[in-house]
């Protein structure tokens, strides 16, 4: 869908097997809505792309001036973290450096077996973008917000008032990962259980990560200590060093 | 007096019922039947307003021959404005599309065009592919 006008509706679907199920470049108005799909996503062939391995996903939104963004209720399965690879493969990916989306709904999918269950970078107007209700498990990652995970890398707009909440994100190497140029993020009534790394890896600048109300077992953040696995935890988390 | 008021209240129900005939058209339905039909033409033909509906059974679209990288290619342009949908009436994930090749860096569905709706569908590599590249 390359280049595409706004308005794309994907809806109940079947994608088995491929690198992408959509792929949204510079959608121009109008809303992108990905719901009720059943995806298997796999890793793409090195040999037809530039000799890259990885960089594909279920959803792509890469450059696009939206009213809206919408993905909800999709089931969405990998092929494998921890794999030896260019550029992480991710269930669903906003990747928006220099367009603006007025909002973002991701919300009541179930996506495992990625490097990123869910990625969120970019501007996205006030509203920002609301991570929720979502099911993440045995992924590197169930979230992260902003650029990840190399923070080097300038971009014009990091991602801004995003809203992780209610997501149950469990069995993975990291829970949620915030960037060092994330703003204004909220990580609340989280269930974040098993994960082998951090709870919350919040690398952006003090204050701008506001965190309460989760559940958490296991590790809590890569500054503390871990917490023993069963223990119900309720934390207030500032910024590393905090 | 009551004769003349019941043809003119039935004269001004036909007359409205002209008027909206006149401004709803339908959608044109175009029905695409794997074991008679390109599904290639079929949506390459269709226009903004149309739906066009898969019949059951796998429509086949052909990857293109060159392999390799820089060769990216759209095998189906999707007009500005088109719905495509599997068969209300068809068993669920029985209207399938196969094609599709990384190794060809093909993507099935594309558009440049607003207002694209796909539905219903279930996506399989082409037979000879390992994965499918992109769907859409």
């Amino acid at each position: 869908m390359a280049q595409g006008g706004g308005n794309l509706t994907f809806n109940d679907n079947i994608v088995d097997k491929f690198t992408d199920a959509v792929f949204a470049f510079f959608q121009s108005g109008g809303s992108v809505n990905f719901r009720n799909n059943w995806v298997t996503v796999i890793d793409r062939d090195p040999n037809a792309n530039s000799g890259l391995l990885g960089g594909n996903a279920a959803l792509t939104i890469l450059f696009a001036n939206l009213d809206s963004a919408d993905a909800s209720g999709n089931t969405i399965h990998g092929p494998g973290r921890n794999v030896s690879r260019d550029i992480a493969v991710t269930g669903l990916i906003i990747f928006n450096t220099t367009q603006t989306i007025g909002s973002i709904d991701i919300w009541n999918n179930a996506i495992s077996n990625f490097d990123f269950a869910v990625f969120s970078s970019g501007e996205v107007g006030i509203s920002g973008a609301r991570i929720s209700e979502n099911r993440l498990h045995t992924n590197g990652a169930g979230v992260g917000v902003g650029q990840v995970p190399d923070p080097s890398i300038t971009i014009p707009t990091p991602a801004d008032n995003t809203r992780v909440s209610q997501n149950r994100i469990t069995g993975n190497d990291f829970g949620i990962i915030v960037a060092a140029n994330a703003v204004k993020t909220t990580i609340s009534r989280n269930q974040i259980a098993g994960n082998r790394e951090a709870a919350i890896l919040d690398l952006a600048a003090a204050g701008e990560t506001t965190v309460g109300d989760n559940l958490i077992r296991g590790k809590d953040t890569g500054n503390q200590p871990a917490i023993p696995p069963g223990m119900a935890f309720d934390p207030v988390v500032g910024p590393p060093g905090s | 007096m009551g004769g003349k008021k019941m043809k003119l209240r039935v004269a001004v129900l036909l007359a409205v019922i002209v008027c909206l005939s006149a401004t709803y058209s339908e959608a044109t339905v175009i029905t695409v039947d794997p074991a008679t039909d390109d599904l290639k033409t079929k949506i390459e033909s269709a226009i903004a307003g149309d739906v066009v509906e898969l019949l059951k059974g796998t429509h086949v679209v052909p990857t293109p021959g060159t392999a390799g990288p820089n060769v990216s290619t759209c095998l189906i342009d999707i007009p500005a404005g088109v719905t495509i949908m599997a068969d209300p009436s068809a068993p669920h994930a029985s209207v399938v599309v196969q094609g599709g090749d990384n190794s060809r860096r093909a993507t099935v569905f594309c558009s440049t065009g607003a207002g694209i709706t796909i539905s219903g569908i279930r996506f399989v590599p082409a037979a000879d592919a390992a994965n499918g590249g992109r769907a859409v």
